[in-house]
């Protein structure tokens, strides 16, 4: 699995076309269709990398996509993100989520909002939102709502708990439920989780001990393997 | 400007919640000193200090010297000048040019440990009265700010002062030779005692404290205090700037638990000073 | 030929050496040396700008030199502008409007080399960012000393018996383009030639140091996730 890695770097170029398979040809004329992800872009004829990662391809659909690591949040439409309110204003809630500009709620972007009943944040307050709006140009844009069911579905202020700070490839792996170290944590103890890809992590169980332990076994599991991580859960949960 | 990003409500709750059960949210104890860490460079008085293991604290001391002519009220002693420019590298909270309130804090409470309370013996740098003596210039460099950085600090600048080795001078008359490294052993400074910070926070009315205060616990504390101590447990620095008022009897506990602590970190720095000179000895 | 330092050749450089994301509060973080000399890079960025700095179409990016010793001082406001017009243009700044990149460089040991040893530097801590990038700088210094030798990679030492100090940057497109020359002293078209061929050469060797700097890391840290 390790041994075809790919690594690139930037202004490294990519030749996708060799791979390319019948499924994937445009029929109008017979040029493969290829679909960028993060950390690709074209330049004239060519397909140029971004960042340094590995490349990803998936096969149906003649995808191709970077995958790396960093700290900095990029909004992207559609992730979930923890931010906290810094501002009210009289038409929307100021929210910093760890990106370049502070992001923009709408006191109405709640399940059930109407002009009369809102909830009502104070700066300082943790909400777990989708951005629904992200573009370079502008502030991207909250809403704590499905949009597909117009209910929370766990979106909304988060109550209590502790929060982590971390890489964001680390908050990718964690969105699995199945990651080695949420199974080993889950075995000694019951705790809730919220996972912003935007480097943030809400942790919370039902007493501090736990959630420091929580906290600190997550931050460092980062490049630590399956068993590293169950020593790792194994030694804290006997120092207890 | 960068600002630095406010811990939320449900933080600021958690981090007291835990404090008072006596638990920290980095898994210490209120009164542990997370594990210090020193490296040497390959240069004499090139010293790097790393509070903490994952999520650290770390500060470099560069200790250079060169000749100068002396004060003209102090004829016979040398200069002892400390550069604590913070730049941004160390959190985005600081400027270039503009130095914050934490930043010139740092720097005072650095001076007076150190230079105030004539750790270094300045008339020893005196090569000829009135007319050349040393100047020795610590310049630190914050790389991580973690929290606690006026500790790591005085503890970068006083085990690079005692690391630091100067060119040998020899005077004949008027005649003043320096001798190249390579031809004379340099000299070490002559260092009187080792003072050091021990940074404490406070949290509900002074009722809970901590020591060697992570940065999440510097930005919700209360009030905060620093002591320079030496290990003939005497203070050479106190500064307690603001904050909320302290009973005596907690200052007096801090002091004891300085003592331990200021006990505790000069054994480390004298072991990793006499390691680093048997390595440099099998070479 | 033998060099102060115990080189042998005049074309040989200096051993590098690099670590990536040593710093917890910064965005990206790298060390490089050549030699002694060691300079730590710090990335900020994409990040909020102040309004008087602020670019409608672009990204502002910000070099910060910081001596070893002392305050900063015009040479080093100097090496700010050179690092960062070698830099921006590899930058993919119009992807990131109204934002700040700002690149901090701690000169930690200098032993002559510091422009190109702050180039190779800041290009890793830019990976390590993971700031969107259309290429990627490496530099490499050459003197010609007083007798008329052309040395790669001068230590400080040979700086002192240098008639002129040049410096490039190359980035590693297909094109191989030019992204800084920088000289210093009097020398003659043929031995600037001469000194840009060399660096380019030595500037491949730096950019495949990268290369494989950021392979094993990567590698490593997929290793380590998968082996169970």
């Amino acid at each position: 699995m390790t041994s075809d890695l790919k690594v690139v770097l930037p202004g490294d170029l990519i030749s996708v076309n060799n791979e390319s398979d019948e499924s994937s040809m445009n029929v109008d004329d017979d040029v493969p269709l290829v679909r960028l992800g993060p950390g690709l872009t074209q330049v004239q004829e060519d397909i140029v990398s971004m960042k340094a990662g590995v490349l990803k391809h998936q096969d149906p659909g003649n995808k191709w996509w970077l995958e790396s690591n960093q700290r900095r949040y990029v909004a992207a439409t559609g992730e979930s993100v923890i931010g906290i309110v810094v501002a009210r204003l009289a038409e929307y809630y100021r929210v910093d989520i760890g990106g370049a500009q502070a992001a923009i709620l709408p006191v109405l972007a709640f399940e059930g909002a109407t002009k009369k009943n809102k909830p009502n944040l104070v700066p300082g307050t943790l909400v777990y939102a989708r951005i629904s709006l992200a573009n370079k140009d502008m502030e991207p844009e909250l809403q704590c709502f499905n949009p597909s069911s117009g209910k929370a579905d766990g979106y909304g202020e988060l109550k209590g708990g502790f929060v982590i700070r971390c890489s964001l490839g680390l908050c990718r792996r964690l969105l699995n439920p199945e990651t080695p170290i949420l199974r080993f944590l889950g075995e000694h103890f019951p705790f809730e989780t919220a996972v912003g890809m935007n480097g943030r992590i809400w942790v919370n169980s039902e007493n501090p001990q736990y959630t420091i332990l929580l906290a600190n076994a997550v931050k460092n599991s980062e490049y630590l393997s399956e068993a590293q991580c169950k020593a790792m859960v194994e030694s804290l949960i006997d120092k207890l | 400007m960068v600002r630095e990003a406010e811990p939320s409500l449900n933080e600021k709750q958690f981090v007291l919640r835990a404090l008072k059960d006596g638990l920290r949210t980095d898994g210490r104890r209120p009164y542990d000193f997370r594990s210090i860490q020193i490296s040497f460079l390959s240069e004499y008085g090139h010293v790097q200090i790393q509070l903490g293991r994952t999520r650290v604290t770390r500060v470099s001391a560069k200790v250079t010297a060169e000749v100068v002519r002396p004060r003209p009220d102090k004829p016979t002693e040398g200069l002892l000048l400390f550069n604590t420019e913070i730049s941004p590298m160390a959190s985005p909270a600081f400027e270039i040019g503009r130095p914050s309130e934490e930043e010139v804090l740092i720097s005072r409470t650095i001076e007076k440990a150190l230079r105030r309370s004539r750790a270094v013996d300045t008339e020893g740098l005196c090569i000829v009265a009135g007319e050349k003596v040393w100047s020795i210039r610590v310049d630190l460099h914050f790389f991580d700010h973690e929290g606690n950085l006026v500790d790591c600090a005085s503890i970068a600048a006083i085990t690079a002062l005692l690391h630091f080795r100067r060119p040998d001078v020899t005077v004949i008359g008027e005649e003043v030779t320096i001798h190249p490294m390579d031809q004379r052993n340099p000299v070490p400074l002559s260092v009187h005692h080792i003072p050091i910070c021990v940074s404490f926070s406070f949290f509900a009315d002074g009722e809970l404290l901590v020591v060697d205060p992570s940065i999440i616990e510097e930005q919700i504390r209360e009030g905060d205090m620093t002591i320079a101590m030496n290990i003939h447990k005497e203070i050479c620095a106190l500064s307690k700037a603001g904050g909320i008022p302290l009973e005596m009897d907690q200052i007096i506990r801090c002091s004891k638990i300085a003592t331990t602590k200021t006990a505790e970190i000069t054994e480390l720095i004298q072991k990793a000073l006499a390691d680093d000179k048997a390595q440099r000895q099998s070479k | 030929m033998k060099r102060s330092d115990g080189r042998t050749e005049p074309s040989q450089l200096r051993a590098f050496a690099a670590s990536q994301s040593l710093l917890n509060r910064a965005d990206g973080s790298a060390k490089f040396s050549f030699g002694e000399s060691t300079v730590i890079a710090s990335v900020v960025g994409p990040a909020e700008v102040k309004i008087r700095d602020e670019k409608m179409d672009e990204a502002t990016v910000e070099v910060i030199v910081r001596p070893a010793v002392g305050f900063p001082s015009t040479k080093d406001k100097l090496l700010e502008r050179a690092l960062r017009q070698t830099v921006e243009p590899t930058i993919l700044a119009g992807m990131m409007p109204r934002t700040l990149i700002q690149i901090v460089v701690q000169i930690v040991q200098e032993d002559g080399n510091m422009l190109s040893t702050a180039v190779n530097a800041i290009s890793l801590a830019m990976l390590d960012a993971g700031l969107p990038m259309n290429s990627l700088a490496a530099a490499v210094s050459a003197i010609i000393d007083q007798e008329g030798n052309l040395l790669l990679d001068p230590n400080s030492k040979e700086l002192e018996n240098a008639s002129s100090v040049h410096t490039f940057a190359f980035d590693n497109t297909t094109s191989y383009n030019l992204l800084l020359s920088h000289c210093i002293g009097t020398y003659s078209q043929e031995q600037y030639l001469d000194c840009l061929d060399a660096c380019k050469h030595a500037s491949e060797r730096v950019h495949s140091f990268i290369r494989t700097a950021v392979e094993k890391r990567i590698e490593k840290e997929y290793q380590q996730l998968q082996s169970s």
